[in-house]
């Protein structure tokens, strides 16, 4: 679910990706550092004013891991 | 559309026409994009989130300034040829030249920009808008000037405003702020 929306972004912050997955905050942050563990995802720490942004991005090996779930997909649903 | 509803306040003020309409339908075009400005920043992003969209979008969102900038051409001779009594000459008199206007000035870029953004309720918009002068034209034998535009684009105004605003109250139930969650 996390990759699905990260792909068709450029980045979004903590905030959006909890909002739109409906995840708690420690279950998304949880599977985030999975991914990134994975190198599917970049996670960049900004600060903007006194408030600190965690950014999310996906990376190109986390396009082409996400692609090629997508294609097995349509063939497996394919039959 | 509001803005065009209103614009005869321009002459009550001693704007001479066309120009007092032009300049208070400008000035509630600044005042929504003022609106827009403040709402993305201190209610949009609060409850969203920062996201920056992909290449696709920003692809779309190119090809609507192209869009955009033919419309205002268009909006622009369209100005010129009414100040200089000329539209007649131009389209066919009658009740054809307010529909042809409004479809192409409105409905098309409305509908172009429904399209890139994918916000489906813009189509709405663009019909009622495209068919605002049509209604206005239609309304003048009955009710006369300013009331004729003031039916008409105020009325379609008012709609998309409340449209607007059930939208709005609608976003604030889905993502209420941090304090209320």
């Amino acid at each position: 679910m996390i990759l699905s929306l990260l792909y068709v972004i450029e980045s979004a912050d903590f905030k959006f990706v909890k909002g739109q997955t409906n995840l708690s905050w420690g279950n998304l942050s949880s599977h985030i550092s999975k991914l990134e563990e994975a190198g599917y995802v970049e996670v960049e720490k900004k600060s903007k004013g006194k408030k600190p942004i965690t950014l999310f991005k996906l990376t190109l090996q986390g396009r082409k891991a996400f692609e090629k779930y997508r294609e097995d997909m349509k063939q497996f649903l394919k039959g | 559309m509001f803005g065009l509803g209103i614009g005869w306040i321009g002459d009550l003020i001693g704007l001479h026409y066309p120009f007092g309409p032009v300049i208070i339908i400008f000035g509630i075009d600044i005042l929504a994009i003022l609106i827009i400005t403040l709402g993305k920043k201190y209610i949009t992003k609060p409850r969203l989130g920062q996201v920056k969209f992909g290449k696709e979008r920003k692809k779309r969102k190119k090809w609507l300034i192209v869009v955009l900038l033919l419309n205002v051409i268009f909006s622009v001779i369209i100005f010129i040829l009414t100040i200089t009594g000329n539209l007649d000459q131009f389209f066919v008199p009658g009740l054809f030249t307010p529909l042809a206007i409004g479809l192409m000035g409105l409905t098309v870029p409305l509908s172009l920009v429904s399209f890139y953004l994918q916000v489906p309720r813009f189509y709405l918009y663009a019909l009622l808008g495209g068919f605002g002068f049509f209604f206005t034209e239609l309304l003048y034998p009955l009710v006369g000037e300013p009331w004729d535009i003031v039916i008409s684009y105020g009325g379609i105004g008012v709609i998309i405003l409340i449209i607007g605003i059930c939208s709005f109250i609608i976003f604030l139930y889905n993502y209420p702020s941090e304090k209320a969650r």
